[in-house]
């Protein structure tokens, strides 16, 4: 089990960076369709399958379609080469320093209460995930299909009905903006 | 059935792609790519969301991380809009040119 | 007299000139000349019978009770263990009564002359007022008897000679000549200040009666109080125009006329004697400053005199006349001659108004020419005027049984036996000395002007002035010839009407420099002095009677260093200019050059530059480029996931 999520884990580490360091631009959107199905597979492996399946059909259908058209519509030239300057350095600094940190606070076990976020250094002999132990029936009805619809037409009925809205308004801005200028 | 050690490796993967990402709006000059990476920081939060909800035993992360995938949909259709007049109005596809934020 | 009479006589012979000052100055624009010129005439003439009833009152009171300190109110109480105060004390005695005399008499005069003068003039009403208000300072200053009171009335007196000096203010001769004299005087005011503190310091008392009463807190001969009496003897010389304080005087001559006749001959250059005079309880104590002041007044009688020689503005001659006689009156108070000293100052104040006004005259007619080399042949032309400045002349040159013949000998007939230093006849012989320079300039000055033929065509057209001008002129002419004839007679034990009336002031103490000369002695000495007048006085007739027109012509013959020094004035001028005008104006010069951009600009400039600097590199963060921007938010945001890991824990 831990071999498929590393594997997984891996491919869409390298995958991002490829969407990163590319200098075609279609290898871009490329590696960024690899990556996007992997972040699916991780989804599924983490009891979420509704949402593997948004993602596969959404952004890897969908969203990721229309950036390899685009690409193919405008057809830009390769990019020179990444130069060395200081907003290099940021980036490169910022990926190292952020990851080493969220991995190592992670780590030491940052525990979440109904009370708001605060870090607990907890003793290593003790599970730091302990609050994570639950049964296993519990489990398999929290990601499926029922329990997420569930919650999305009466809890949060009201931002489901606003991202429609934005999604019509920005069909509708597409295709305002796209539009020729009458001779 | 789950490892609990595992949460820090997601936790980190999506550190890593979100600044990953950071760092190609950064480096990269097509406004193309540039909004592929911001859609990667996207992917980043949904991992993030996602691992969360697992690991606390909740629906929520799921409904956030849709919502957010609706929400990059509608982001990626104007802005690929935009980058389509653009290209039309005979401009360079370079971030470095399409400056006129300039004082 | 009683507390009572004295406290009104004070507060009305101060009141009206102060009234007459605000009304002019504040009134007399909106009521026209008429008004002025009565309120300003009427104000003096009203503080003229003051005096006069003061004059009665001292003269007429018993024996011992003649002086009077009066306090009409406190004004400052320091109070606590000091037991200092303010008061507005005004002492009425002998000494008092004449100077309240002679300024409100003659000033009266010149104000009547004033009014004829300053016909033609706009600011008649500003002059009047300054005019009444020089006339209240004077009088506060006479009658002080606190020192504050004394400091007020003497730094409102160099007030009043700026405002008047300078009141053709478009002029800027006239305006730097008001700027020079008041500048001098401040020296002299520092110098007084600085006295007075020490006074103070030793004495513990503001009020001159108890200051004269407490002589004790200053041991005799001591550096102490011969310090004090220099500090003193120095306001005094800047006031009196006397060496080395003398430049502002000459070209104070900027001013009109009635000015330089009521300032610069009767009241304020006096103010110096009657301070040493008021002050003779200390200086009998410091013989030391009392030589200091004899030989600077000796010396500055002869140095006057000898540039009163070639010059030839007429005013100026005149001027230097002034510095010279007071000169001699400095000198006779220094050595303690005091009645005789201030004997000469109410002869001088009436002849040497005289001489001002009369010139005035002659100005005045000739359309203001004051080059006496343009003048000649007005004696038949204006008559009164003449007779007038010829009467000024002789008195002023010591004739026979003129007034300032009276004067002048019984001021020298001291200085035979008394004076500092081991033998005090020298300076006697310096004063005969200034006797013969006398005669020469005074009869120079009458003979170029007055007799002759004109010497530009407006000289043939002349006429003499208005009543206004001409009435006190004569009065004054009549003045000098009979004035002094009941007062006092230069021998001694003969009359001496003026000396008596005098003497209660001077009682407490005697000059150690004084010594009363025997009548044989006195006798000499007179007929050395008289003769040495008429030598001058003959030499000036034989001298510019026939060898008109060019006064220069005989100082020409005379080796060239003398001609030199005495028309430029000894050099002092140019002196004082190249080694204390130019240096403070260097200094001034380099504080605008160098300290102000490089010291004070700097500092504020430096403000606004290092605010401009920052303005614009903090503009450089603007580029316009998406990434730049990005990139500062990537950079916020790896910070505050770091602030989140290491402290929110």
């Amino acid at each position: 089990m831990t071999v498929i999520f590393a594997v997984v884990i891996a491919l869409a580490a390298v995958s991002a960076l490829g969407v990163v360091l590319s200098r075609q631009t279609i290898y871009s959107a490329l590696s960024l369709v690899l990556t996007v199905t992997m972040l699916a597979v991780l989804f599924l492996l983490l009891n979420a399958q509704f949402l593997f399946a948004v993602q596969l059909i959404i952004y890897a259908g969908a969203v990721m379609v229309l950036f390899v058209f685009i690409v193919a519509l405008l057809s830009p030239d390769a990019e020179d080469r990444p130069t060395l300057d200081l907003r290099a350095v940021i980036g490169i600094l910022g990926v190292v320093v952020v990851t080493a940190l969220v991995f190592i606070a992670a780590r030491n076990g940052i525990t979440y209460s109904t009370s708001g976020f605060h870090g607990v250094a907890v003793g290593a002999a003790s599970n730091p995930y302990h609050t994570f132990n639950f049964p296993q029936d519990a489990v398999n009805n929290a990601g499926n299909v029922q329990t997420v619809a569930g919650q999305l037409f009466t809890n949060y009925l009201l931002p489901f009905e606003i991202t429609s809205m934005l999604l019509l308004v920005a069909a509708i801005g597409a295709v305002y903006l796209t539009r020729r200028s009458s001779p | 059935m789950l490892n609990p050690n595992l949460f820090p490796f997601l936790l980190g993967l999506a550190a890593f792609l979100f600044t990953v990402g950071a760092m190609g709006v950064l480096i990269r000059r097509n406004p193309i790519v540039v909004f592929m990476c911001i859609e990667l920081m996207l992917n980043a939060a949904n991992v993030a969301l996602v691992a969360y909800g697992r690991f606390l035993n909740s629906e929520e992360g799921q409904i956030f991380a849709f919502m957010v995938i609706v929400v990059a949909a509608a982001e990626v259709v104007v802005g690929l809009a935009l980058i389509t007049q653009i290209f039309r109005l005979g401009r360079e596809l370079d971030v470095d040119d399409l400056s006129e934020m300039k004082e | 007299m009683s507390v009572g009479t004295a406290s009104t006589l004070v507060v009305l012979v101060l009141l009206f000139p102060l009234i007459g000052a605000a009304f002019n100055g504040f009134l007399g624009p909106v009521f026209g000349r008429q008004f002025v010129n009565i309120v300003g005439t009427v104000s003096i003439f009203a503080s003229f019978v003051v005096s006069c009833l003061v004059l009665a009152n001292v003269v007429g009171a018993p024996a011992g009770h003649a002086a009077i300190t009066v306090r009409l109110w406190d004004w400052i109480n320091l109070g606590g263990g000091t037991n200092l105060s303010v008061g507005m004390d005004f002492t009425l005695d002998a000494l008092s009564a004449l100077m309240l005399m002679v300024i409100t008499g003659v000033g009266f005069l010149i104000h009547v002359y004033s009014v004829g003068y300053m016909e033609h003039d706009t600011g008649f009403a500003r002059f009047f007022s300054y005019m009444n208000f020089f006339i209240f300072s004077m009088l506060t200053l006479v009658l002080a008897a606190d020192l504050v009171i004394l400091i007020i009335g003497w730094a409102l007196v160099a007030l009043s000679s700026y405002l008047l000096i300078g009141f053709w203010h478009d002029r800027p001769t006239a305006v730097a000549a008001a700027r020079k004299a008041f500048i001098t005087q401040v020296i002299g005011d520092v110098a007084l200040v600085i006295a007075a503190f020490l006074i103070v310091l030793n004495t513990h008392t503001l009020s001159l009666p108890n200051i004269f009463a407490r002589t004790q807190a200053f041991p005799a001969g001591g550096a102490l109080v011969t310090g004090v009496c220099v500090l003193l003897a120095i306001g005094a010389f800047a006031k009196s125009a006397q060496f080395p304080l003398h430049t502002w005087l000459p070209d104070a001559m900027e001013g009109p006329t009635p000015v330089s006749a009521l300032i610069h001959a009767a009241t304020m250059v006096t103010a110096g004697v009657y301070l040493i005079a008021r002050f003779h309880v200390l200086f009998n104590l410091a013989p030391v400053a009392e030589g200091l002041v004899a030989c600077v007044g000796m010396g500055t009688g002869v140095m006057a005199g000898i540039i009163a020689l070639s010059q030839i503005d007429i005013k100026r001659v005149i001027a230097y006349s002034t510095m010279s006689q007071i000169g001699l009156m400095i000198y006779a108070v220094g050595i303690g001659a005091y009645s005789a000293g201030l004997f000469h100052f109410a002869m001088h104040a009436v002849f040497k108004a005289l001489l001002f006004m009369a010139a005035g005259n002659v100005i005045h007619a000739l359309h203001d020419e004051q080059d006496i080399r343009l003048m000649g042949g007005l004696h038949s032309r204006m008559k009164w005027t003449h007779l007038a400045f010829g009467a000024g002349s002789l008195a002023l040159g010591g004739f026979f049984l003129f007034s300032g013949w009276f004067s002048k000998e019984d001021l020298l007939g001291f200085g035979t036996l008394s004076g500092p230093g081991a033998a005090p006849w020298l300076l006697y012989m310096v004063g005969v000395g200034v006797n013969v320079l006398t005669g020469l300039y005074a009869f120079r000055l009458y003979f170029t002007v007055f007799q002759g033929e004109p010497q530009t065509a407006r000289g043939f057209g002349v006429k003499e002035p208005g009543y206004t001008m001409l009435i006190p002129v004569v009065i004054l002419g009549a003045l000098s010839v009979f004035v002094a004839w009941p007062l006092q007679f230069p021998l001694p034990n003969t009359i001496h009407v003026f000396s008596d009336f005098l003497s209660p002031v001077f009682a407490g103490s005697q000059s150690p420099l004084l010594h009363d000369p025997s009548f044989g002695l006195a006798l000499v000495g007179l007929i050395i002095g008289t003769a040495a007048s008429l030598i001058g006085i003959g030499m000036a007739t034989r001298l510019w009677y026939e060898h008109r027109p060019d006064p220069q012509v005989v100082l020409a013959r005379l080796p060239r260093v003398i001609p030199l020094l005495s028309y430029n004035k000894f050099y002092f001028d140019e002196i004082y200019d190249r080694a204390l005008v130019q240096p403070v104006k260097a200094v001034a010069r380099t504080a605008r050059r160098v300290v102000e951009p490089d010291v004070m600009d700097s500092w504020v400039e430096g403000i606004g530059d290092l605010l401009r600097g920052f303005s614009l590199d903090l503009r450089t963060v603007q580029t316009g480029l998406i990434r730049d921007y990005a990139s500062i938010f990537t950079v916020f945001a790896v910070v505050l996931v770091v602030v989140w890991v290491f402290i929110a824990r």
